[in-house]
């Protein structure tokens, strides 16, 4: 879907992104990790043209960038910034309708993708609708911004810290509803972060960025568990287990051994698992169905770190 | 929104006091005599309502003048082929800005000598400064992210202008415009100055002859027009911005 | 950078030239009375005339060839063409005998077009340029000093407007005086009205409204219509004894004083309030818990808080009223606006310069070193 071959761009002497060479597949969600001023926001406006690189070459569904019309490449890209930059002289509903406008649709087509792009973001439309962004939350705002990337229905999405201005509660649940939004679509994503935790949790195959440069780029798991890199490592000072358990399923893991107490439902999280373990002492938690036991979550992770030795 | 407001309620009362001056002028003329009677030479002068219509016309064409120069070269300078010209344009602006207005006025005389058609490119000149400098600001002012997001959703200069930077920058820009037309309908009056005609005929004549009668026939309506303007502007602004 | 071609000088220095050869440089009258003759640069130069045009010919170059050092360079140039424009006026006076045996030369519009596009170029190439700040003060003084120490020299003798003012020298810094007074004592009692009122408004919310907007009415009042508005009450004012006696009257000082005042109070009135306004609450609940009293916080904590957005405010009115106290030249209040006005009435450009070049010139020194000071004083509050 998206593919950088040896892509540079300097500013005068400084390389922000160094011979760079990336792929993203179709569907997925890539998540380009790394300290601020390593070039993962640069790397992410190059694909946009929001930056023109200085060399390389940058092709989007095996078409040459160049070869598009610039504003005609954005229009195809959703793009979402971390302060969201919705219009605050607009309603979320011209917000929304922006691209759509642009690209000349019909107003009763656009009306019907607004309402359907507020549902899909858990905003009841008709109370949301035609409020201004200053009457808006900071994670309604971030909701709608995330509809108005999705509005014309493009098929990549590039976000740069989305979800980085919303406090860690709505933060969470946010990320979580992104990544079924995201499934559910199958839409390309490239997703630049400098949490760890966030990136473990989204990403397919996480990028991990410095100076310029790609130092690693796997899955989750062998980056946080595999990783012969250095830099990587001190990145992660070992913290990215407990959120590689925050990946999976309680569903995929659990027995189907009845046990007493109050239930967690299959959706939930190893990671949600454990905490409730540690909270109450036990070493089994009901599961909707059944149990999970501690056992299994260290079997699941201790088959992870016996790959890794 | 759309409730009787403050502004066009005081506006429209002023109006309606402007225009029974200007109609009944010579019944406004004897009322003042009857207060302020220091000479009574009721001398049949030129009709209010002529002074009236040189003074609106000039500010009328030298506003609508300036706007148009104003907004056009402020825009061209907040743009990519323009940025080298903002600096060198505010430093002008910022000159311009330094002068009072008797002064600009009173420069044109040597280079273009007495008149109307003088006084008027003073007064354009003098109302571009603060419409050149309010759009540059104005537009320049607009959120960095803000603009980011539009171009990253694939406008084009032309509709990042339309959609999103002037939308944004009309409550300073609209600012800017009542500044320069309050200051036009100012300094208009020293327009008579330089023999350009005007309400201030009235104010400067009865200046250097202490007649006062003469003085408030001119110093009353500019007066109302002026906040006339500024209210209706002020209103405009509120309304037109976000 | 410096090696791409620079539009904006381009631009100017082919004006710059054009200037030069398509309009009049001075006007040349034998004497005071008579309609005088319009010289363009040549004529009345002759041969030092491509001095100038040089000048502008390597600015011209400048902007064409880039060389690191450009905008230096350009400054400098600047600068030279600048003074030499001013400097070679009286050597051309040489030149025209023939009109009279001592000219009075009076600029015309090339000059005043020149003089325009060179302060452009300076005013946006100085600041930019490697220089130490010293260099650049040090440039800018130099500049000052060598036309003052000229000009009381005599060198500019023949210029028209010198001979105005060596004529009216008495009653050029009389003028200046009395414009001085005035602007200095409507800012003061505007400081002493509009700082209590701002704080009033600041306290009490509800008399913000009643405040503020009779203050921004005045504002918008024309100002020749002020002045001849007070006229009535002062002149009634001035029929009793007392105000007599201290000089109050319709005409005179009283008006101009009483109307620059009243346009001053809206700035200062303004940013007192957000000068107030802008204070973190948080501040003042500290000050509040380490129990300092009501006038303790005000004294210790809001008032050297608010005061840079307060003095912004004095800036603001200072700079409008050294302008607005030209039309005390119209009341009979004196000051540089009776040059303006006199030279309105006797159709004398020498005349009206002599009354506003002084006036710009304090207004852009003024607005520049209380910016400057305004600068230093926000950075010893805020930081």
């Amino acid at each position: 879907m998206i593919e950088m071959q040896n892509v540079t761009k300097s500013y005068g002497d400084f390389k922000a992104v160094d011979n760079l060479s990336l792929h993203v597949d179709s569907g997925e969600l890539l998540v380009i990790l790394g300290p601020s001023g390593c070039g993962k926001s640069t790397t992410l406006r190059l694909m946009n043209k929001m930056a023109e690189r200085t060399s390389g070459t940058i092709k989007i569904k095996d078409k040459d960038i160049d070869s598009f019309v610039e504003e005609d490449l954005r229009k195809g890209i959703g793009y979402v910034i971390q302060s969201i930059g919705l219009f605050p002289h607009m309603n979320v509903w011209k917000n929304i309708a922006t691209v759509p406008q642009l690209l000349g649709w019909e107003n009763s087509s656009i009306d019907r993708r607004v309402d359907e792009l507020l549902l899909l973001v858990g905003l009841k439309p008709e109370n949301y609708r035609y409020k201004k962004p200053s009457q808006l939350s900071g994670g309604e705002a971030q909701r709608v911004g995330v509809a108005r990337a999705l509005a014309s229905d493009p098929d990549i999405l590039l976000m740069d810290e989305p979800f980085g201005a919303v406090d860690p509660i709505n933060r969470l649940r946010l990320q979580k509803e992104f990544r079924q939004i995201q499934r559910r679509l199958g839409k390309t994503v490239v997703f630049v972060t400098h949490d760890i935790d966030e990136a473990i949790l989204l990403g397919d195959r996480i990028c991990i960025m410095n100076h310029g440069k790609v130092v690693s780029l796997d899955t989750p798991e062998n980056v946080v568990l595999h990783s012969k890199d250095d830099f990587v490592d001190s990145f992660f000072k070992g913290e990215g287990i407990l959120t590689i358990l925050s990946r999976k399923n309680v569903g995929d893991y659990m027995e189907e051994i009845p046990w007493e107490g109050e239930e967690i439902v299959q959706d939930s999280t190893l990671k949600e698992a454990l905490s409730l373990m540690l909270l109450t002492g036990e070493d089994r938690v009901p599961v909707k169905g059944g149990s999970i036991s501690f056992n299994r979550i260290l079997q699941v992770v201790g088959r992870d770190i016996n790959e890794k030795a | 929104m759309r409730r009787p407001n403050g502004n066009i309620v005081a506006a429209l009362v002023l109006i309606v006091i402007l225009a029974m001056i200007v109609i009944y002028s010579i019944e406004f003329e004897e009322l003042l005599y009857r207060y302020f009677s220091t000479k009574n030479s009721t001398g049949s002068r030129t009709p209010l309502l002529v002074y009236f219509g040189q003074h609106i016309w000039m500010v009328l064409v030298s506003s609508v003048i300036a706007v148009g120069i104003g907004v056009g070269v402020g825009i061209f300078a907040t743009t990519k082929s323009g940025e080298e010209f903002r600096d060198p344009l505010l430093k002008v602006v910022n000159l311009g800005q330094a002068f009072p207005s008797p002064a600009l006025l009173a420069l044109v005389v040597p280079i273009l000598g007495y008149g109307y058609e003088g006084a008027l490119i003073a007064l354009v000149v003098y109302a571009l400064m603060p419409i050149v400098y309010n759009v540059v600001v104005g537009i320049q002012e607009v959120p960095e992210d803000i603009v980011d997001a539009a171009v990253g959703m694939g406008m084009t200069p032309y509709q990042l202008y339309k959609k999103i930077k002037i939308p944004l920058a009309l409550n300073v820009i609209l600012g800017g415009i009542r500044t320069a037309l309050v200051i036009n309908i100012s300094a208009a009056t020293l327009a008579a100055a330089v023999g350009a005609g005007g309400l201030g005929v009235l104010v400067v004549n009865g200046v250097r002859t202490f007649d006062m009668v003469l003085i408030l026939q001119g110093a009353i309506p500019v007066t109302i027009m002026a906040v006339i303007a500024e209210l209706l502007l002020k209103e405009a602004q509120s309304r037109l911005s976000f | 950078m410096a090696e791409k071609k620079d539009k904006v000088l381009f631009i100017l220095s082919a004006l710059g030239i054009s200037a030069f050869f398509l309009f009049p440089l001075v006007e040349a009258k034998p004497n005071r009375i008579v309609t005088g003759e319009k010289l363009f640069a040549l004529e009345y130069l002759g041969a030092f005339g491509a001095l100038i045009i040089v000048g502008w010919a390597i600015l011209l170059a400048l902007s064409l060839y880039g060389t690191k050092r450009r905008i230096e360079l350009a400054s400098i140039v600047g600068i030279i063409t600048a003074m030499g424009l001013l400097f070679l006026l009286p050597i051309g006076a040489g030149n025209i005998l023939e009109i009279g045996a001592n000219p009075r030369i009076s600029f015309s519009s090339s000059f005043y077009m020149q003089v325009l596009l060179l302060y452009i170029i300076i005013s946006t190439y100085m600041p930019r340029a490697a220089w130490s700040r010293k260099l650049k003060a040090a440039l800018g003084i130099g500049a000052f000093l060598a036309l003052g120490v000229s000009m009381s020299m005599g060198y500019f003798e023949s210029l028209s407007i010198i001979k105005e003012y060596g004529v009216r020298q008495r009653q050029f810094y009389n003028n200046l005086y009395i414009h001085g007074v005035l602007t200095f004592g409507s800012v003061l009692a505007g400081c002493i009205i509009a700082i209590p009122l701002g704080y009033l408004a600041y306290l009490r919310k509800r008399l913000e409204g009643r405040i503020m907007v009779p203050l921004s009415i005045i504002e918008t009042i024309p100002s020749l219509s002020l002045f001849g508005i007070l006229l009535v009450p002062l002149s009634g004012l001035g029929q009793l004894p007392f105000f007599r006696s201290i000089g109050v009257s319709g005409i005179g000082w009283a008006p101009a004083f009483v109307a620059l005042t009243l346009y001053t109070l809206l700035p200062i009135g303004r940013n007192t309030l957000t000068g107030f306004h802008s204070i973190d609450r948080n501040v003042v609940q500290a000050a509040k818990g380490m129990g300092m009293s009501r006038r303790q916080i005000l004294k210790k904590i809001e008032i050297p808080l608010a005061f840079p957005v307060i003095f912004t405010g004095v800036r603001i009115a200072f700079i409008q009223t050294i302008g607005g106290a030209v039309l005390a030249g119209l009341v009979g209040g004196g000051g540089m606006g009776s040059f303006v006005f006199l030279g309105l009435a006797e159709a004398s450009p020498d005349l009206i310069l002599l009354g506003v070049i002084p006036i710009v010139f304090f207004t852009v020194v003024l607005d520049y070193s209380l910016k400057a000071f305004e600068k230093y004083v926000r950075r010893i509050v805020y930081d």
